[in-house]
C-alpha cells in the first residue's frame, strides 16, 4: 500500500509515536543513535522504524528494546474494550485486599526475560488472578486494559503534524507553548484564514509551533514571517554589533542577538521539505516596522527625514550584517548545531528550517504587506503588539490573538473597537472534551487531559484604517525612533514625556 | 483608556449595547438565507439558470413576510426610490429589514468569463474569473474590483453577501449603496456611505439616526470573504457545522495542501470550503451528495467562488481541485472503481451522514495507510454505532469521540458597588448619572470596568466528532491472511 516514496521513513526524519491509544505522543528523530524508553523495561532502537509507512502499528518487546512491526492481534488487544457487550454479574463479592494476584513482582520479571510474549503474559495474569473471574465483563476488561498498559506497549508511527505536535507538547510541557491547546491552535488558524497564496505574520512565544503549523497550512504556497515582539532594529543591531566588536565581545554580541529572535525550534520536527520552508523566514518586528516606515515612505511617517540618514546608515551596513549573520547561525542553537553536524556526517537528508529575513527580504514583505496575522505572544500586551502589527496588514486583513488570559483581551477589544481599527471582532473560548464511547459504557473522558481551559482567542478583521495606520498612532512612531536611534534614547524619549504628540518628539529630533 | 473620561468610555459601550438588544429578538439565520435567495431570483434580471434551479432547491424556505409592504423589489427595479425608502423605512420601524434587502445581482455581467482561477489568487479567489488588473500596484491589491463577492456587514451580527457588479446596488436599512462608487476606489475593510438614505434620515427625522451607525448618512463596512464569514452568510440549504467543529475537523484530520479528502454529504458546502481551503491549491476535495438539487447547487456557489471545479475524469496529476458528484454513500458506498480516484489513496474522509456506519467499509478501502476518517453526528446513538463498525473493521486504531463547542464572550462595563460604612455621604455621582436604583443607595458605586461574560444565545451542542486513523500490519502477518 505504500504508494509513494514520501510516505515511508527516511533516516533523520522526525517521527510521533502515539503509544497505547494516546496514552502518550513521544517525539523523537529516526537516526541510529536514538534510543526510545516506551516501556519502564528498557531503551529501543529507532532503527526498526525506518523504511516503514507512516501508520504503521509496532509493538514493544516485554524487556522493552525491539520494536517490531505489529499484527490485527496487537490492534484487536488495544481496542479489546469493544467485544464485552453486556454484563449480568455484579462486584458484591468483590475483596479488594491486595492477595488476589498470585504472581509476584519476581514471576512476571522471570517471565518477561524469558521473553514471554505480551498476550501470553496477560493471560498468565488473569489465570493466577484469584478474584477475576467473579468480576463483571466490565470489570475484567478494565482490569485486563490496566495490565496491558503496564505490561505490552503498543505505537502507531505516526508523520509529524501540526495536531500530533500541539498535543505532544500540551501534555508534557505546556509551559513551552504557553498552554495553546490543539483545539485553540486550530480555530486559530481558521480565524486567521491561514490558507495557501496568504501573506502570514507571525508573533509567537511558542518556540515555533504556530510558525510550524502556518508552514503545514500554506505548503509552500504564500509567505510565512515570524516575527520576535522585540522592537529592535536592524541599525540598532549593526550599532550593536559594532561597540561590542570594538570591545572585543563578540560571543555575547551573537547572544544578543540571537535573543530578539524568534524561537522556531518545533519547526524542525515537521520535516518540511525545501520548497515548503524556501518562503518561511524570521527576525524583529522592530526589523519590519523599520522596513515598513521606509516603503511607506515620506507620507505619513513622522521622522523620516531626520531618522533617514540613520537608516540608509543601517542600511549600508547590511552587507557585513549579512556575512555576520551567516557567520552566526551554526552557533544559535548549540544542539540543533551538533546534530546537524553529526547527521551532516553520516550525509543524511537535510533538514530545512527557516531563515533569518536579509535586509531586502523585510523590505519586500513589508512593502507587500500581510494579509493574516497570528499573535500568540501572552506575555506582551496584545494591544501595544497589535498597534503595530495593524500597520504590516493589507486592509480586510484577518487577524487572530491567542492569549491563556481573559482580560488582556478584553482590554485589546475596547481599543481596536475605539480606534476603528478592526471590525467583527468575536473574543471567545473553546470548550473542548473527549468522550468515551463503549457498550453500555458510554461518558465523557474521566481524565481530562485537556486540561480546564484551552486559553482565549481574539479574532476580526483589519479595517482600511491599517492603511494609514503607520502614522496615526503616536505610541508607534515614538516606539520605533527610540528603537531606531539607541544613543538617543534618553534625550528623544524623555522630553517627549507622557503626553508624546508627534510634533514634540519631532521637535526634539531637531 | 487613558484621555478618555468616564463617559466617553461608557456611551462608546453603550453605543454597542444598544445594538446588541435590537438584535437578538428580531435575527434567524433562516432569514438571511431566505433574503439572500431572494435577491437572485429578484424579478425583471434576465433569470440565468443558476437562479431557477435555486427555487427548485430551496423549497424549504418559507415564503417571504405577510407585513412586506408593497413590492420592494420592484420598487428599486423600477427606479423608484421614494416607495423604496419608504418600505426601507418602514422595516426600520418595525425592526424587520428582511423584505427590503434588494440587489441587482448579475445584471451586466460581463462576458469574459473565464472559469480558471488564476496562479496568484488566493486558496479561494471568491470570484468567477482573475480580477481584471491581477498585477495591482502596490496597495492596490485590497481594492474591491467588478465582479467580486463581498460580504457587507452592518454590524457584528448583521452580514450579507453580495456580489459586486457595474450597475448593481445593494439596499439595506441603512440606505442604498451603488457598487459603482466601490468599483476600484473603496479598499476591503473600508466604510461605503450611502448614496440614498432612508427617507426619515433625510428629513432629520429624530430616532433614526442612531440606527444607522451614529451618523446622518447611513453607512456600512466591506469585507473580503473568508470560510468563516462565508459560514456565516451562506444560504443554509442543510445544518451546517460551526467554526469550532470545521476548524477541529481540518486540524484532527491532519489537512494540508495537496492531500485528497472525500466528503458525504456536502449539505450546503461550508466544510466543503474549509477542506478546499485546507488542501488547496494542489489537493483534491471528492464530495458527494444524494439530493441532486444540493448537489448541483454547490457546484455553481463553488464555481461562483472561482473554485477550481472538476468534472469526472479531469482529474491531473498535481492539480487540484473540487469534484461534486450526486451519490448515496450510505447506499452505495464511496466509489472504489477507479474512476475518480484510485482506491487506497485519500488520506482523509469526513462523513455527516444520517448513518454514517454503513459505509465505513467503504471508507476502509479508500483511505491511505495512516489515513484519517472523521464522522460528525449530531446524537450519541449514532456515534456508538459507528464506532462498533469501525472496531469490527479491525484497521482502526485511536478511535476517539470528542465534542468542541465555541464560547463566545460579550465586553461590557460594569459597576460593582463597595461596601461603605452607614452614614457616609451619597456621592453626588451617584445620584446625577444613575437609575433610581435601589442599589446605588447602599454603597458607593466603583469605577466603571471592563467585563467579560460569556454570551447568553449560545450553542449549547453541535455533534459528536469521532477520529479514527486507519493502520497497517506486518507484512508477513498479511500474506499469511
Amino acid at each position: 500500500m505504500v504508494s509513494a516514496e514520501g510516505d515511508v521513513v527516511c533516516e533523520g526524519d522526525h517521527v510521533v509515536l502515539d503509544v497505547n491509544n494516546g496514552e502518550r505522543l513521544v517525539v523523537t528523530q529516526v537516526t541510529r543513535k536514538t534510543k526510545v524508553k516506551l516501556s519502564k523495561r528498557g531503551y529501543a532502537s529507532v532503527m526498526p522504524l525506518l523504511g516503514k509507512a507512516y501508520g504503521t502499528i509496532f509493538e514493544v518487546s516485554v524487556d522493552g528494546k525491539c520494536l517490531e512491526v505489529g499484527t490485527e492481534e496487537t490492534l484487536s488487544v488495544l481496542n479489546g474494550s469493544f467485544k464485552i457487550k453486556s454484563t449480568e454479574r455484579n462486584n458484591a463479592k468483590l475483596v479488594d485486599d491486595g492477595t488476589a494476584q498470585k504472581l509476584g513482582h519476581e514471576d512476571i520479571e522471570r517471565m518477561k526475560a524469558q521473553g514471554v510474549k505480551s498476550g501470553e503474559l496477560i493471560d498468565k495474569l488473569v489465570a493466577n488472578s484469584a478474584t477475576f473471574q467473579d468480576k463483571t465483563e466490565f470489570s475484567q476488561e478494565k482490569y485486563k486494559r490496566k495490565k496491558q498498559k503496564k505490561h505490552c506497549v503498543a505505537f502507531v508511527l505516526c508523520r509529524p503534524c501540526a495536531q500530533l505536535l500541539c498535543e505532544a507538547y500540551f501534555n508534557k510541557s505546556p509551559e513551552r507553548i504557553r498552554g495553546l491547546r490543539v483545539d485553540t491552535l486550530s480555530l486559530l488558524l481558521s480565524l486567521a484564514n491561514v490558507a495557501a497564496r496568504e501573506h502570514v505574520l507571525v508573533v509567537e512565544e511558542c518556540a515555533g509551533l504556530v510558525m510550524g503549523s502556518v508552514l503545514e497550512r500554506l505548503g509552500g504556497h504564500g509567505h510565512c514571517h515570524s516575527a520576535s515582539p522585540h522592537l529592535d532594529t536592524r541599525a540598532k543591531m549593526e550599532a550593536l554589533a559594532q561597540n561590542v566588536l570594538e570591545s572585543g565581545q563578540r560571543v555575547s554580541w551573537r547572544k544578543r542577538m540571537q535573543q530578539v529572535q524568534p524561537s522556531t525550534d518545533i519547526v524542525k520536527f515537521f520535516n518540511f521539505e525545501e520548497n515548503i520552508t524556501a518562503n518561511a523566514t524570521y527576525g524583529t518586528l522592530g526589523e519590519l516596522l523599520e522596513a515598513n516606515g521606509r516603503a511607506e515612505g515620506v507620507t505619513i511617517e513622522i521622522g523620516d527625514g531626520d531618522k533617514g540618514g540613520a537608516r540608509e546608515a543601517g542600511a549600508e551596513d547590511e552587507g557585513e550584517g549579512e556575512g555576520e549573520d551567516e557567520g552566526g547561525r551554526p552557533g544559535k542553537k548549540q544542539k540543533t548545531w551538533r546534530e546537524q553536524r553529526d547527521e551532516a556526517g553520516r550525509q543524511t537528508k537535510r533538514k530545512h528550517l527557516p531563515k533569518r529575513a536579509t535586509g531586502k527580504r523585510t523590505q519586500e514583505l513589508a512593502q507587500s504587506k500581510f494579509t493574516s496575522l497570528v499573535l500568540a505572544a501572552p506575555s506582551y500586551n496584545p494591544e501595544t503588539l497589535v498597534d503595530r502589527c495593524l500597520s504590516l496588514l493589507s486592509p480586510s486583513a484577518t487577524f487572530a490573538i491567542y492569549s491563556p488570559w481573559l482580560q488582556p483581551l478584553v482590554d485589546c477589544k475596547l481599543f481596536l473597537h475605539r480606534n476603528k481599527l478592526a471590525l467583527r471582532m468575536q473574543l471567545c473560548e473553546c470548550f473542548w472534551r473527549e468522550h468515551q464511547v463503549l457498550p453500555e459504557r458510554t461518558h465523557p473522558q474521566m481524565n481530562m487531559t485537556t486540561g480546564p481551559t484551552g486559553g482565549y482567542i481574539l479574532a476580526g478583521v483589519a479595517s482600511d484604517a491599517v492603511l494609514g495606520h503607520g502614522g496615526c498612532s503616536d505610541l508607534e512612531k515614538t516606539a520605533i525612533a527610540r528603537a531606531a536611534e539607541p544613543k538617543s534614547v534618553s534625550d528623544g524619549g524623555r522630553e517627549g514625556g507622557g503626553v508624546v504628540g508627534a510634533g514634540s518628539s519631532a521637535g526634539s529630533q531637531e | 483608556m487613558a484621555g478618555e473620561t468616564e463617559a466617553e468610555l461608557n456611551k462608546l459601550l453603550e453605543e454597542e449595547e444598544v445594538e446588541e438588544l435590537e438584535d437578538l429578538p428580531l435575527e434567524e439565520d433562516d432569514d438571511d438565507a431566505e433574503e439572500h435567495e431572494m435577491v437572485v431570483e429578484a424579478p425583471q434580471q434576465p433569470a440565468p439558470p443558476a437562479g431557477s434551479k435555486k427555487r427548485k432547491a430551496e423549497d424549504v424556505l418559507v415564503a417571504p413576510e405577510p407585513e412586506e409592504e408593497g413590492s420592494p423589489i420592484a420598487a428599486v427595479a423600477e427606479g423608484d426610490l421614494t416607495t423604496d425608502a419608504k418600505a426601507a423605512d418602514q422595516d426600520d420601524d418595525h425592526e424587520h429589514d428582511a423584505p427590503s434587502e434588494v440587489v441587482e445581482d448579475l445584471v451586466e455581467e460581463e462576458g469574459d468569463a473565464d472559469p480558471a482561477p488564476g496562479a496568484a489568487t488566493a486558496a479561494i479567489p471568491w470570484r468567477r474569473d482573475q480580477p481584471p488588473s491581477s498585477s495591482a500596484a502596490p496597495g492596490e491589491g485590497s481594492l474591491i474590483r467588478d465582479g467580486d463577492l463581498v460580504v457587507v456587514y452592518e454590524r457584528h451580527d448583521r452580514m450579507k453577501a453580495h456580489r459586486v457588479s457595474r450597475g448593481g446596488r445593494v439596499q439595506n436599512r441603512y440606505g442604498i449603496f451603488e457598487f459603482d462608487d466601490w468599483i476600484d476606489t473603496v479598499h476591503y475593510g473600508g466604510v461605503v456611505r450611502a448614496k440614498q438614505f432612508p427617507k426619515k434620515d433625510a428629513e432629520g427625522g429624530g430616532g433614526g439616526s442612531k440606527k444607522t451607525g451614529g451618523g446622518k448618512q447611513g453607512f456600512v463596512y466591506v469585507l473580503r470573504p473568508s470560510c468563516e464569514l462565508w459560514s456565516l452568510v451562506l444560504p443554509h440549504r442543510t445544518q451546517i457545522l460551526y467554526i469550532a467543529d470545521i476548524a477541529t475537523v481540518v486540524a484532527q484530520l491532519r489537512l494540508s495542501p495537496g492531500m485528497r479528502v472525500l466528503e458525504s454529504g456536502t449539505g450546503s458546502g461550508s466544510l466543503t470550503h474549509a477542506l478546499y481551503r485546507a488542501v488547496a491549491p494542489s489537493g483534491e476535495v471528492f464530495t458527494f451528495e444524494y439530493h441532486e438539487l444540493r448537489s448541483i447547487k454547490a457546484r455553481e456557489e463553488f464555481q461562483e467562488h472561482g473554485i477550481d471545479l472538476k468534472a469526472k475524469g479531469e482529474r491531473v496529476e498535481g492539480e487540484g481541485g473540487v469534484w461534486v458528484e450526486q451519490r448515496d454513500i450510505e447506499q452505495l458506498g464511496f466509489p472504489t472503481d477507479g474512476e475518480l480516484y484510485d482506491e487506497g489513496s485519500a488520506d482523509a474522509v469526513f462523513l455527516d451522514l444520517p448513518g454514517p456506519w454503513k459505509c465505513i467499509p467503504s471508507v476502509t478501502r479508500c483511505l491511505k495507510v495512516g489515513g484519517m476518517v472523521c464522522s460528525f453526528s449530531p446524537c450519541i446513538e449514532q456515534v456508538q454505532k459507528t464506532l462498533q463498525v469501525m472496531n469490527d473493521e479491525g484497521v482502526y486504531y485511536r478511535m476517539r469521540t470528542m465534542e468542541i463547542l465555541l464560547r463566545p464572550y460579550e465586553v461590557r462595563t460594569e459597576r460593582v458597588n463597595m461596601l461603605s460604612e452607614p452614614g457616609l455621604a451619597l456621592p453626588q455621582d451617584a445620584k446625577a448619572g444613575g437609575r433610581p436604583d435601589a442599589m446605588r443607595f447602599e454603597g458607593q458605586p466603583s469605577e466603571p470596568r471592563m467585563m467579560a461574560v460569556p454570551s447568553v444565545d449560545v450553542r449549547g451542542h453541535t455533534g459528536y466528532l469521532t477520529f479514527a486513523q486507519k493502520v497497517k500490519f506486518s507484512e508477513k502477518a498479511a500474506e499469511q491472511k
